[in-house]
């Protein structure tokens, strides 16, 4: 057994450090997981104006102002929100400080929108990405002028039925920038069943992960998605078959986003898929051949799984009979 | 407590939350009906596809809040799909007080069902379908998780997760020179609980969590009714195959503690150091009970045989963790580098041993009359090592454009020891495979005034191949557009290529897959939206195989060609909505169909609370143009009636 005291030892370390460093509420007052970047409105910051400019925000804003009690950014706890003194400093707090928006009479130029790179880094003052799998300022979907925080989220109109505050439902929200692969899913005849009974995209994939496998989730034991509802294909078994989890993953044989094939297959005929690993003309591969008798004029043989049917992997035969 | 009546009381305990909730106005919007089925043609592959029954269902409950009063509880929130006539439902709940805890309860429900005509049939060219592997069975899942105090200092987490598998199936059994049709009744269940604890303290936060996961699994299987003839009818060595009686007993126990951890650091708002270990050690105890009579033949004993008695014990143990670290870099505002490692490796050893009790032999000869007796003690081992070096550098604000380039180095040690018995035919069956991938990849995004354009490319290039389909080349392009004039018009299109190569002697494999589509919505008029879509997918490979039989070699080809079409409106009046879509997938190539799908629903709000919905949905799934027919086709049309309510 290979093992790597150095990463238990690293990351006992880190946690000494952290907890070494005392509580969070001597270093941030007003968000968990925040940076020393200071809100918009601290308190050296509220001009006299503001101050009698108090309660306008929801004088134009009724609607916002109303829907903001059952937000949860309405419900944060005392210690997280501003200490400015001026009653719309929970609106401030994001949208910085508004007295120039009032005196021009709501001039939307004299306040922050959120239509920007640059603004949604407002929203990472309080949302850093505490996850390991999570990038610095986000990972591959946040923070570019493409994608930001406020393209898949609405802090005051979200899609009712979706949690997280989404702008739309989350299938049509992927499928606004992916197209392709929402409409693999939902008119190949053997696929996941996108949509329904609450899977969607986020299912499998995480949305503020870093490019690349990255943006998989994980199951707790780091392994690939599929495990968290296949648990059975987990074993581990006496006998694997290495694409189980040696060599490749479960994609090897299957597509996840939706096969024109049965059982979600990358081949439509049993014996393509099996032998084309399955064919000794390189010594150098793993994959064995199977005997003479596998005569595949006949019908039995064609169809591999017809005999080796626990071909995920057996405890009981070595060749996968049972 | 089986978890679908652990959700049941849930969602009762939610219905009823409200009266007990401080006297303020709860949104509660459910909506629940009744859907009729009507299938014409092949109501199997009806069910392996779609499998909507007919039945009571909750199409959708919706129930939040963030204002109530209680001291106990200061947020709700509570969804609810498509739970009742199935194939797949959920319900989820979050609940707690700010600052306080954090519970979340999810259950999730799937049906399975699959009889498939032309799949792993044997029995096709006689005309017997469907397939012979069926399967009718459900999964439940269910995951509570609780935190204390989440976002404090230290935050104690406790979780527990459930996850059964269970109901009949079709099975086959190769034994005795034929094969033979077993019905099985399946029962699996993982479990796990766990305990940790989050932190967060100073630029520092993490978690630390063990668990503790255990596996069981139960099934017992017998000859189906009717099947003890076997798949093939001739005789063999003048003895007519049969099998009068089978049973089969088999219990799976694994049992695997998790260990998982990480630490996030900040530095000055510009560094972020993060390292994660997991580490998932298992332990796999099988055992089986086999018996069977009937007139069989084996040519590994070389002999006829009335009986077979099998008893197998097994064991499996499984090492593995996966280790990480990452240290990011912000240069200058909008400008990261990156820089990660992560190492995970795995180890397994098996032993079984294998017993059978050959009854009343005769050999081919019809001679020395005997039981006999054959023990297989079988030892596997295997390994696996994996290395991933990786970098990149982001540059997300030039202007209008991102840019990002990265590159990557893994590095795969594969070590398989067979054991003897599984050697049939020498040659492939274990060894020491190294294998090494240099990965580039660089991307681009432009966003100007509603316009949106972008591309990825990924450049792949390993040394050697573990198995035949590994590639040695792959190249992967990806391009995207967008367009929106403010909510009148929005057009999105995107497109990927991937082509893989392996030329070493002896593969020559080769493939390519093209999927690219877009989509066109626009609002004419006000209340009336139209969407077009249309998507496109191909994919073609070759590789040349071996045959067994005269070990002759041909080429294995693969092609798919599809092509989706879908158009659809909705209407989006002050009391009256009215939506529908129609769309066509034509697919080509080696296993050619069509499916025409279509969906209508209508809403009426009767005064703010009441709303009537009705629904249509409609599959036509038609193999015509493949060599067996028309075997699968189906015609499936869903009606739903719902009542959406609002308190």
């Amino acid at each position: 057994m290979a093992k790597k005291p150095w990463i238990l030892g690293g990351i006992s370390a880190l946690i000494l450090v952290g907890l070494s460093a005392g509580p969070a509420g001597a270093q941030q007052a007003t968000a968990p997981g925040a940076t020393p970047t200071p809100t918009p409105t601290s308190a050296a910051a509220v001009t006299p104006a503001a101050a009698e400019a108090a309660a306008l925000c929801a004088d134009c804003h009724e609607d916002q102002a109303k829907a903001f009690a059952a937000n949860p950014h309405g419900r944060m706890p005392e210690r997280w929100k501003p200490t400015t003194g001026s009653p719309n400093a929970l609106c401030e707090s994001c949208h910085g400080d508004g007295t120039k928006h009032i005196e021009a009479s709501g001039d939307k130029a004299f306040i922050r929108g959120f239509h920007t790179r640059a603004d949604a880094d407002t929203c990472l003052n309080c949302h850093l990405p505490t996850g390991d799998h999570s990038g610095l300022r986000g990972g591959i979907h946040t923070n570019s002028e493409t994608v930001r925080c406020t393209t898949c989220h609405s802090v005051h109109s979200p899609v009712p039925k979706s949690p997280h505050l989404l702008a739309k439902a989350p299938v049509p929200l992927c499928a606004s920038c992916h197209p392709v692969q929402t409409a693999s899913l939902q008119s190949k005849p053997f696929a996941h069943r996108l949509g329904r009974g609450g899977l969607d995209c986020t299912s499998c994939h995480d949305p503020h992960g870093r490019p690349g496998k990255e943006s998989l989730k994980k199951t707790r034991d780091g392994e690939q998605p599929c495990l968290d509802c296949h648990a059975e294909k987990r074993g581990p078994f006496v006998f694997e078959h290495p694409p189980s989890g040696l060599v490749g993953d479960c994609t090897t044989c299957h597509q996840p986003h939706g096969s024109m094939n049965p059982k979600q297959l990358t081949r439509a005929n049993v014996f393509q898929l099996c032998l084309e690993c399955h064919s000794t003309l390189s010594a150098s591969t793993l994959g064995s051949q199977p005997p003479s008798f596998h005569n595949l004029t006949q019908a039995r043989y064609r169809n591999c799984t017809t005999c080796h049917v626990a071909i995920h992997g057996s405890n009981l035969s070595p060749v996968f009979f049972k | 407590m089986r978890p679908e009546r652990i959700a049941a009381f849930l969602l009762g305990a939610v219905l009823l939350a409200p009266a007990g909730a401080s006297g303020q106005a709860i949104p509660l919007e459910l909506e629940l009906g009744y859907r009729f089925v009507d299938v014409n043609g092949n109501r199997d592959m009806y069910r392996s596809q779609i499998n909507d029954r007919e039945g009571i269902l909750l199409h959708s409950l919706t129930f939040s809040t963030g204002t109530i009063g209680g001291s106990f509880i200061d947020s709700l929130r509570v969804d609810a799909f498509d739970l009742g006539a199935g194939p797949a439902g959920r319900f989820r709940l979050e609940a707690g007080r700010t600052g306080i805890y954090r519970v979340r309860v999810e259950y999730r429900r799937m049906e399975f069902f699959s009889a498939l005509p032309a799949f792993a049939n044997p029995l096709l060219d006689r005309g017997i379908i469907p397939g012979q592997h069926t399967y009718d069975r459900t999964r439940n899942l269910l995951d509570v998780d609780v935190d204390i105090l989440p976002n404090g200092v230290l935050s104690p987490i406790v979780g527990y997760s459930l996850n059964r598998y269970e109901g009949p199936a079709r099975t086959t059994y190769d034994v005795g020179g034929d094969e033979f049709r077993l019905a099985s009744d399946l029962e699996d269940t993982e479990q796990e609980a766990r305990v940790g604890f989050a932190f967060r303290a100073g630029g520092f936060s993490g978690r630390v969590v063990q668990g503790w996961r255990q596996f069981r699994e139960t099934e017992h299987l017998k000859l189906a009714p009717g099947e003890g003839t076997g798949n093939n009818i001739p005789p063999l060595l003048g003895t007519p195959v049969t099998l009068t009686d089978f049973e089969r007993d088999s219990r799976v126990k694994v049992n695997v503690p998790v260990t998982t951890a990480y630490v996030v650091g900040r530095f000055a708002g510009r560094v972020k150091v993060s390292a994660g270990y997991v580490r998932a050690n298992g332990d796999t105890e099988a055992s089986e009970t086999e018996d069977l009579t009937g007139n069989l033949v084996s040519f590994q004993i070389s002999r006829f045989f009335q009986g077979l008695t099998e008893p197998i014990s097994s064991r499996a143990r499984n090492e593995q963790w996966r280790g990480h670290g990452r240290v990011e870099v912000d240069l200058a505002d909008g400008m990261d580098v990156n820089v990660g490692y992560t190492e995970r490796h795995r180890e397994l050893d098996g032993f079984a041993l294998i017993s059978s009790l050959f009854i009343d032999t005769l050999t081919f000869t019809r001679q020395d009359p005997r039981d006999l007796e054959r023990i297989i003690e079988a030892n596997t081992a295997l390994e696996r090592t994996e290395k991933i070096f990786d970098a990149s550098f982001d540059a997300r604000s030039l202007g209008p454009v991102a840019l990002r380039v990265g590159y990557e180095q893994t590095d795969q040690n594969v070590r398989v020891t067979p054991d003897p018995e599984e050697i049939v035919v020498p040659g492939g069956q274990g060894g020491d495979f190294d294998r090494r991938i240099h990965s580039w990849n660089a991307s681009a995004n432009f966003t100007k005034s509603g316009v949106t354009l972008g591309a990825d490319y990924r450049r792949d290039r390993a040394d050697d191949a573990i198995v035949r389909v590994d590639y040695i080349d792959r190249d992967r392009y990806r391009v995207r557009a967008g367009w929106s004039l403010g909510d009148r018009i929005r057009l999105s299109a995107n497109g990927e290529q991937v082509d893989v190569s392996n030329d070493k002697p002896g593969i020559g494999f080769d493939g390519r897959i093209r999927q690219y589509g877009g989509d066109l919505e626009g609002v004419p008029v006000k209340p009336l939206t139209l969407r077009l879509s249309a998507s496109r997918f191909e994919a073609t490979s070759t590789i040349p195989i071996r045959q067994p039989q005269d070990f002759s070699i041909i080429t294995s080809r693969n092609r798919e060609r599809g092509t989706w079409l879908e158009g659809g409106a909705s209407l989006n009046l002050t009391r009256f909505r009215l939506e529908g879509a129609v769309g066509r997938l034509e697919n080509e190539g080696t296993f050619p169909f069509t499916i025409n799908r279509a969906r209508a629903r209508a809403e009426f709000d009767w005064n703010s609370r009441l709303t009537s919905v009705v629904d249509w949905n409609g599959d036509k799934y038609s193999e015509a143009r493949q060599e067996n027919g028309n075997l699968g086709g189906y015609n499936g049309n869903r009606y739903g009636v719902f009542l959406r309510v609002r308190l």
